[in-house]
C-alpha cells in the first residue's frame, strides 16, 4: 500500500476563542494535484502550516510520507508561504541556491539548478540581480522556483496565483503542470476558481475551519444548483422568477442568469414563464462553474454560514 | 516538531547565508574600516600635515640680552628630544638588546647626533629609513634688524640671513626690559602663526620662577628636587610573595595589571554582545518583515535557524571587530616588548590557561544568553520602531553591567560583584572582573551552572517565542505568547 504524501486527520487549532480549524480531515495520495478552495479566514493556511509541523495542533494529526512532519520530510517537501519573502540583498540564484542547500543539495549543484532553472522558466537574466532589484512577478518566479528547486515530492503552495498578472498566472500554470506530469504531487490554495478548475484532479472546500467539500471537480459542480439562461422581453420578469431562484444575475435587454432554489427544476420555471404570459426569446440550460459551486458551498446563502449565524 | 537534535549541516548554512549576506554589504565594510582608517587618518594624516606645513623663518631682537641664546637652545633641544624619542622607538623593534641599550646610553649621553651615527654603524639601512625629522621653523639672522625696521622685515622689502642664503622673515619675537619684569611681543603678518611664542613663553617663565625663588635663596631645581623627594605613602601587600624585582610586598602598577585586563576582556564581552545582540535584532526583524522564514522552517528546525543565526552573527561580530582585536594584539605586544619589562611581566603573567578557559567559556554563554534573548524579541517585532520598544528593559539590563566592570576594577570582592556573578544577566561580566582576586573554583563553577542553565532556558524559551512572533502578528499576539502552553512542541 503506498503511503500517501499528506494524511491529516482530525486536525483542530484554535486562536483564543477562535476555532481556525476545526476538525479537519484528509488525505493526498501520490501524484495528485489537490485544490484547497475556501473564502479569506477559512483556515487553509493554519491546516498547510500544521500539515508542514510549523503550527502545532490543539488536536488531530498530520503525517508527512506517514511520519509527524519534521526532520524525515526535510528535502521531500516543497512549500511557498502565502507571504512572500525573500532575502533583499541576495541574488536571485544565491536565494533559490541557498533554499535547494537547505533542502539537502551540494553547493554547486545547487547553484548549477538555480541557473538551469531560472533559464527554464525565462528569468535567466535576472540570475545575479538582487532581489530587491526584481519586479513582483519575477521575485514571485523565483520564491517557487527555491521551493520547487530541490525537486521536492510534495510541494505546497499557499495561494500561488496571487499578486500576478494573468500572463504570469498562466505560466505558473504551466509550472505546476510540468511539476505533475512528472509525478509529484501538489496541493496548492486558492481562491481563483478558474485554476482549480484547470489544474485539480480534486478539490478541497473549507469554511469556518472546516472541511465542506473533498472530491473531483465534476462532484462539486453539483453543488452549483441548476443554472438558467433566459431572455424575455417581459418587463416585470425579475418578480415572477424571484421566487424559484437563489441567485439571479440581470445582464440587461432581457437576459437573466438563474440559479434555481434547491427543488426546484427548469420545467418548473419554463412553465411560469409561459403562465405569465412573457414572450420568451430563449430558454437554455447553463454549464456551472467551479466558480458557482464555490459561491454555493461558501456564499452568504450555504449551509455552514447559516449554521455559524444561528 | 521536534526541537533537537539539530542539524549542523544546516545550523553552518543559516550562519553563512547570514554571515556572507552582511560581509557582502558596503556598511559592514565601512563598520570593520572605520577604525583603521580613522587611525591611519589620525597618524599619517597629522605626519602629511606636518610635512606639508611650510618652512617658516624668524628672528629676534633681545634688547635685554639675557634670552635669545636660551630661546635658540631650547628650539634646538626640543627638535633634538623630538627626534631622540623617535630614533629609540624605530629602533626597540629591529636592534637587538644590547645594541638598543647602547644606542640609547649615546642618546642620552653624547646627544641625538651621536645615537644616529652609532645607528649608521649597525644598521646603515635603518639609519637611511629614520632621517631626522624634517624642521620647519628655522632662526634666522638679521643683522640690521631693529624696531624700526620689524615692518620691512615682515614686508619682505629686507631679507634674514640663514646658511648664506636671503629669506624672508615670517615673524619677529621682540624682547625688552620693563619696569619689573621683561616685555614681550612677537610681530607677525599671519595671525595663526604663534612661531616663537611657546618656547618665549617657556623661557620667561623659567627666569620668572628664578627671580622669585632667588629672593629667598632656593634655587628653582632645589625646589622641583624638594618635591621630587617628598614622602609618599607606600602600598603594601602583605601576602604578595616577594619576587626577584626586589620591590618585596610592595604594592605595584605591575599588580593592578590583572585587574585591568579582566576589565579590558569583560568590557570586551559587553561591546561583543551589545554590538551582535543589535545585528540579530536587526536581523530578525528584517527577515520577519520580508517573511523569509517562513519558507525556511518547512526544512528546516526552529533551534537550527535559531542557532545557525547565533552562530553567523557571532563570526559577523568578531569580523567586524578584527581590527580592533588585530590592534588590541599589537598593542598587547608592543606593551611586553618594548614597555616597562615589569610591565609586560605582568601582562604576560596574567594571561593564564585558566583565565582564557573561563573567559572563552562565560564569553559563549553570555553572548548565547544575550543573543537568544534578542532574537526572541526581534521575532516578536513587525518593525525596527517595535524592536527597539521591546528591547528597551534589556539594553537598561545590558547598560548597568557595565557598572559592574567599573565597580569590579576597585572592587572586585565587592558584595555587589559577588551577588552579580550569579545573577545570569551580569554573571559573565562579574565573573570575569573576580578572576584576579582568585575566587572559590566551587563560586565558578556555581555561577557556570547558573547561567548554563539559564541560557538554556532562555534558548529553549527564545524557540518558542520565535516560533509564534515568526508566524503571528508579532506584539498583538503577547497574550498568547504569555500562555506557553499554547505554543508548545508537538
Amino acid at each position: 500500500m503506498n503511503i500517501p504524501p499528506l494524511d491529516i486527520s482530525g486536525l483542530t487549532k484554535k486562536f483564543g476563542s477562535k476555532i481556525a480549524v476545526d476538525n479537519v480531515s484528509f488525505s493526498v495520495s501520490e501524484g495528485e494535484i489537490v485544490g484547497f478552495l475556501g473564502p479569506n479566514g477559512a483556515g487553509k493556511t493554519s491546516t498547510l502550516r500544521m500539515a508542514l509541523g510549523i503550527l502545532p495542533p490543539d488536536s488531530g494529526s498530520a503525517k508527512l510520507f506517514g511520519r509527524a512532519p519534521g526532520p524525515a520530510a526535510f528535502g521531500r517537501v516543497g512549500f511557498l508561504p502565502e507571504e512572500r519573502g525573500l532575502y533583499r540583498k541576495s541574488t536571485a540564484r544565491g536565494a533559490i541556491a541557498h533554499m535547494a542547500r537547505l533542502n539537502g543539495m551540494r553547493g554547486r549543484e545547487a547553484f548549477k539548478r538555480a541557473d538551469a532553472m531560472m533559464e527554464q522558466y525565462g528569468i535567466g537574466e535576472a540570475k545575479n540581480s538582487k532581489v530587491k532589484a526584481l519586479s513582483k512577478g519575477m521575485a514571485q518566479k523565483v520564491q517557487l522556483i527555491a521551493a520547487i528547486a530541490h525537486d521536492p515530492e510534495l510541494l505546497i503552495l499557499d495561494e500561488p496565483f496571487s499578486g500576478l498578472d494573468p500572463v504570469n498566472q498562466k505560466v505558473l500554470e504551466d509550472i505546476i503542470r510540468g511539476i505533475a506530469a512528472r509525478g509529484r504531487t501538489i496541493i496548492f490554495s486558492t481562491h481563483v476558481m478558474e485554476h482549480a478548475e484547470r489544474l485539480c484532479d480534486r478539490i478541497i472546500c473549507m469554511n469556518y475551519g472546516a472541511k465542506i467539500f473533498d472530491g473531483s471537480v465534476e462532484d462539486a459542480l453539483t453543488h452549483a444548483g441548476t443554472r438558467i439562461r433566459l431572455q424575455t422581453e417581459a418587463d416585470n420578469a425579475r418578480d415572477w422568477l424571484a421566487p424559484m431562484a437563489s441567485h439571479i444575475y440581470d445582464e440587461g435587454s432581457g437576459v437573466y442568469h438563474l440559479t434555481l432554489k434547491d427543488g426546484v427544476d427548469s420545467q418548473a420555471v419554463l412553465k411560469a414563464c409561459i403562465d405569465s404570459g412573457a414572450a420568451l426569446l430563449r430558454f437554455e440550460p447553463e454549464q456551472p462553474s467551479l466558480h458557482d459551486a464555490f459561491v454555493a458551498m461558501v456564499g452568504p446563502d450555504s449551509s455552514r454560514k447559516k449554521e455559524a449565524a444561528a | 516538531m521536534s526541537l533537537f537534535p539539530p542539524s549542523l549541516r544546516r545550523i553552518a548554512l543559516i550562519a553563512r547565508r547570514d554571515f556572507l549576506g552582511y560581509v557582502r554589504t558596503l556598511g559592514f565594510w565601512i563598520t570593520v574600516l572605520g577604525p583603521v582608517i580613522g587611525i591611519f587618518l589620525g597618524v599619517f594624516g597629522i605626519s602629511i600635515a606636518n610635512s606639508a606645513e611650510p618652512t617658516r623663518y624668524v628672528s629676534i631682537i633681545d634688547q635685554t640680552g639675557r634670552y635669545e641664546q636660551l630661546i635658540i637652545d631650547d628650539v634646538n633641544a626640543r627638535e633634538d628630544r623630538i627626534d631622540a624619542e623617535k630614533l629609540k622607538l624605530a629602533s626597540k623593534f629591529f636592534l637587538s638588546a644590547a645594541q638598543y641599550e647602547t644606542l640609547e646610553t649615546k642618546i642620552d649621553t653624547d646627544g641625538v647626533e651621536a645615537g644616529r651615527d652609532y645607528l649608521t654603524e649597525v644598521s646603515p639601512d635603518m639609519a637611511q629609513r629614520l632621517p631626522p625629522p624634517a624642521r620647519s621653523l628655522f632662526i634666522a639672522h638679521a643683522p640690521e634688524l631693529r624696531p624700526e625696521t620689524i615692518n620691512a622685515y615682515l614686508s619682505g622689502e629686507k631679507s634674514a640671513r640663514y646658511n648664506g642664503q636671503d629669506v624672508p622673515l615670517s615673524g619677529i619675537l621682540e624682547i625688552i626690559d620693563g619696569e619689573d619684569a621683561p616685555v614681550a611681543r612677537f610681530y607677525s603678518d599671519r595671525p595663526n602663526f604663534d612661531g616663537l611664542t611657546d618656547y618665549a613663553n617657556d623661557i620667561l617663565r623659567r627666569d620668572a620662577e628664578d627671580r622669585y625663588f632667588g629672593q629667598t635663596g632656593i634655587t628653582r631645581d632645589g625646589y622641583w628636587a624638594a618635591r621630587d623627594d617628598a614622602p609618599k605613602v607606600t602600598a603594601i601587600n602583605p601576602f604578595k610573595k616577594a619576587d626577584d624585582s626586589g620591590g618585596g610586598q610592595t604594592v605595584t602598577t605591575a599588580d593592578k595589571i590583572p585587574y585591568l585586563l579582566a576589565a579590558g576582556l569583560s568590557f570586551f564581552l559587553w561591546l561583543t554582545v551589545f554590538s551582535g545582540a543589535y545585528m540579530l535584532l536587526m536581523s530578525m526583524v528584517e527577515e520577519k518583515v520580508n517573511k523569509a522564514l517562513e519558507m525556511m522552517l518547512a526544512s528546516t528546525r526552529f533551534t537550527e535557524i535559531l542557532f545557525g543565526k547565533l552562530l553567523g552573527v557571532a563570526a559577523l561580530t568578531v569580523a567586524s571587530m578584527l581590527p580592533w582585536i588585530i590592534m588590541g594584539a599589537i598593542g598587547l605586544f608592543a606593551a611586553i616588548k618594548l614597555g616597562d619589562p615589569a610591565l609586560g611581566g605582568a601582562l604576560a603573567d596574567s594571561v593564564t590557561t585558566g583565565m582564557i578557559i573561563t573567559f572563552i567559556s562565560f564569553f559563549i554563554l553570555g553572548y548565547l544568553f544575550y543573543g537568544a534573548l534578542f532574537m526572541a524579541l526581534g521575532s516578536l517585532a513587525e518593525s525596527m520602531q517595535d524592536a527597539q520598544t521591546l528591547v528597551t528593559p534589556v539594553l537598561l539590563m545590558l547598560t548597568m553591567c557595565l557598572f559592574v566592570v567599573s565597580t569590579g576594577i576597585n572592587n572586585p570582592d565587592s558584595a555587589l560583584i559577588t551577588t552579580a556573578s550569579f545573577i545570569p544577566v551580569s554573571a559573565p561580566f562579574a565573573i570575569l572582573m573576580r578572576l584576579p582576586n582568585d575566587p572559590p573554583m566551587w563560586e565558578i563553577w556555581l555561577s557556570a551552572a547558573i547561567l548554563a542553565a539559564s541560557t538554556a532556558l532562555v534558548i529553549w524559551g527564545a524557540s518558542k517565542l520565535f516560533r509564534h512572533g515568526i508566524l503571528s502578528g508579532g506584539l498583538k499576539g503577547l497574550k498568547t505568547i504569555l500562555s506557553f502552553g499554547r505554543i508548545k512542541s508537538s
